[in-house]
């Protein structure tokens, strides 16, 4: 028996190779099927380019194991090891959660939209229309009626 | 944040980052758009977003004061996990409505001028219209009312006008009332009696030797369950029942000889009879005798978040036991409450959840 572990070799958008181990790649519900069928050629991902690709390989490479792990001192590390990482501009944290969906990676999606739900949620409604371009679309006796209803919220 | 980058985020993305924001953040930022508030009403995402708020340090929970000279309809809320009262009112979902019973999230109203019951969730602004049941029915006071709440199975109404008429049990999954007519209970001498629903049985406190009766809304049988305190007999001076909602009953009882109490004391249902838990500290049991000159009809109790409370219709403090540490303790009156005020004080409790849907 070969102790090697299995490698799975990926194409980014811009034609970027990379090669996973075979339990990284098993935790992508997207490419699980193929992985399992024993494919060998580079299995293309048109919609992840390189430099997203890699970023997205170093948190599951990181998180594999430790995440069920119960060593608190492992998992605290986790979390700061985390904390840096999602230290990245919008355009990665969007080009990440987009990425995360694609390959249905659980835990990184789960983790980028924790991440920018914490950046919202002290965002006033004017701001949060503004940044996902939503509009009013409340007639004035409706907005007048939800406000009414939700003002006293504001101190909880 | 960009909107160049955030505006192209798909929306079945941004409905689950929504999902991921405190109650609070999530309900004030309903308001943004159409799309969001339709959120609020999706059964799937409240109930995905109400997870998290129960998993995060965050989530909410509050005892509610209630007062007949209480300005237009609103409630004072004391948030318990923080220990303090909110500054602005809890809004009553109809300034004609008598609130008469709060389960977790729900609020139940009586409406005496449409002959209804109205079921509030006051956090998401739903509610029901329930019509009293046929007559026998009066609607301006009840002999008994329980209101019970549970996330996996709906809401229950039990209620009986009077002591001789039958007794009417509303099912929120039937959207429907059954009557029982041999429902004959004498309900203990409170003026807030309320039955507790524990292991889908309905417990009252009773005036008969018996001081607890259960009614099983399955077969409609009332029997007695008083196993345990039978040396009590002539020593329990009142009793009141609370559950945790889950897997424990208690029964909060005055103990004296010719009806006057010396002492106050806890059981927990143990089998089919009771079990001695706790008692209050003799200098507690005074104060709490001496608020309510020993007029037990004015004291009931309540659950709430791991404590049991004890309060007094006459007196604006709370008396609570805080389960985990075995600890007795007043919450004190409300600041912001008129000293004149000297009666008429109603407490519940209040756990605000999205996901519970009237």
């Amino acid at each position: 028996m070969s102790s090697k572990k299995k490698v799975i070799t990926l194409r980014s958008s811009d034609g970027e190779i990379f090669e996973v181990e075979e339990a990284v790649a098993l935790e992508w519900l997207t490419i699980k099927p193929l992985v399992e069928s024993g494919c060998t050629d580079a299995i293309p991902l048109p919609q992840v380019t390189g430099n997203i690709l890699a970023k997205v390989i170093e948190y599951c490479k990181k998180h594999i194991g430790a995440s069920e792990s119960e060593d608190r001192k492992i998992l605290y590390e986790l979390e700061s090891w985390d904390a840096d990482f999602i230290k990245v501009d919008q355009g990665t944290l969007f080009d990440l959660i987009r990425a995360a969906d694609y390959l249905t990676i659980k835990t990184l999606f789960e983790f980028t939209c924790q991440t920018v739900a914490d950046t919202i949620k002290h965002k006033t409604i004017e701001e949060v229309r503004h940044i996902f371009r939503e509009s009013n679309d409340f007639t004035p006796e409706e907005e007048k009626e939800i406000r009414g209803k939700s003002w006293w919220l504001q101190g909880l | 944040m960009d909107s160049e980058i955030w505006s192209k985020l798909p929306v079945e993305i941004l409905d689950h980052i929504l999902t991921f924001l405190p109650l609070k953040s999530l309900l004030i930022l309903a308001s943004t758009c159409r799309h969001f508030h339709s959120l609020l009403s999706s059964p799937a995402f409240a109930s995905r977003a109400d997870c998290r708020s129960r998993l995060s340090p965050s989530s909410s929970a509050f005892l509610v004061l209630s007062h007949p000279h209480s300005h237009r309809h609103h409630f004072r809320l004391y948030d318990s996990l923080l220990g303090s009262w909110r500054s602005s009112p809890l809004p009553s979902s109809s300034s004609s409505a008598l609130l008469l019973s709060t389960s977790n999230s729900l609020f139940c109203f009586s409406l005496p001028s449409s002959s209804a019951f109205l079921i509030s969730n006051l956090l998401t602004r739903s509610s029901r219209l329930i019509p009293f049941p046929s007559l026998p029915f009066s609607a301006s006071s009840f002999e008994l009312l329980s209101f019970v709440s549970t996330p996996a199975s709906g809401y229950r109404i039990l209620a009986s006008s009077s002591r001789s008429s039958p007794a009417f049990l509303y099912d929120s999954r039937s959207l429907s009332w059954r009557r029982f007519d041999s429902f004959n209970l004498r309900l203990s001498r409170s003026r807030l009696g309320e039955g507790v629903y524990f292991e889908e049985n309905f417990y009252f406190a009773t005036s008969d030797r018996h001081p607890v009766s259960r009614f099983d809304p399955e077969s409609g049988v009332v029997e007695r369950c008083g196993r345990g305190l039978e040396l009590l007999e002539n020593e329990l001076t009142f009793c009141r029942l609370v559950s945790d909602g889950e897997r424990r009953l208690f029964l909060v009882g005055g103990v004296g000889p010719n009806g006057i109490s010396r002492g106050v004391k806890v059981w927990v249902r143990a089998g089919d009879g009771w079990a001695e838990t706790e008692r209050v500290p003799e200098m507690i049991c005074r104060k709490l005798m001496s608020v309510c000159y020993h007029n037990y009809e004015h004291v009931y109790c309540l659950w709430h978040q791991g404590m049991i409370c004890i309060c007094c219709y006459t007196w604006p403090e709370v008396l609570y036991y805080r389960e985990s540490r075995g600890t007795w303790h007043w919450l004190p009156k409300c600041p912001s409450l008129p000293e004149k005020w000297s009666c008429g004080f109603r407490w519940y409790s209040f756990l605000p959840e999205i996901s519970a849907t009237v």
